[in-house]
């Protein structure tokens, strides 16, 4: 009986890339539903940190193409 | 015997900091194994040797401050993986901030530090060979040693 749950959250890919650790590979999510992922919360911050992953709700700024900042 | 070759083993980063600096506070990160290591190199603390010639006997020596080291593996560089591109924010990160590193050997046994990453240039050599990347990770902390994981 295990109690470490591995919690996951969504995320948006941002580009394509492959976790050599756990040889799991993740296609770039195009905005759509659908093409976000499950990631384990750990790994997430590793990827997050890395610029491979970013929270769902920060791409719907970015649909118009431009940043705007401040 | 309890010898064993360097094949199989791994190393792994972290963008988190340990709550404590022991095993418990290691095995709580999520790490992100690096991918085509070649050799992960030296991996171990030494110390400064002060010395003192007195007029009269041999010269006296002794242990003074301690140095985690350095570990300077060596890899084919690979731009779709997810360790070597976190391995390279923590070289392009212009803060002091630390990044946990977790090496596995062959047996299992593991290595646990954190370290900042000096650099990591790139490698173009002659025709038949790989790109590779020799990233300069300092040591900062004492390094941990634990079993392996059960």
């Amino acid at each position: 009986m295990s109690t470490t749950e591995k919690k996951t959250k969504k995320a948006f890919v941002v580009r394509d890339f492959t976790d050599a650790g756990t040889e799991t590979s993740f296609t770039a999510s195009d905005g759509k539903p659908e093409t976000l992922v499950e990631i384990d919360e750990g790994a997430f911050g590793n990827y997050q940190a890395a610029g491979l992953v970013r929270e769902p709700d920060d791409t719907k700024p970015a649909k118009s193409g431009n940043k705007v900042d401040g | 015997m309890t010898s064993m070759t360097a094949a199989g083993s791994a190393l792994a980063i972290s963008a988190a900091s340990p709550a404590t600096n022991d095993i418990a506070g290691f095995t709580a990160l999520a790490f992100t194994e690096i991918g085509g290591i070649e050799k992960i190199g030296p991996l171990g603390a030494s110390f400064a040797k002060v010395e003192f010639q007195p007029l009269k006997g041999a010269k006296q020596k002794y242990k003074g401050s301690a140095d985690y080291g350095a570990l300077q593996p060596s890899l084919a560089l690979d731009s779709a993986d997810a360790g070597q591109t976190l391995l390279q924010t923590s070289a392009d990160d212009e803060t002091q901030k630390l990044y946990s590193f977790k090496v596995t050997r062959q047996d299992g046994t593991l290595r646990y530090f954190q370290g900042r990453t000096f650099g990591m240039p790139e490698t173009i050599d002659g025709a038949d060979t790989m790109v590779t990347a020799a990233p300069a990770v300092e040591i900062c902390t004492k390094i941990i040693k634990a079993p392996a994981a059960v």
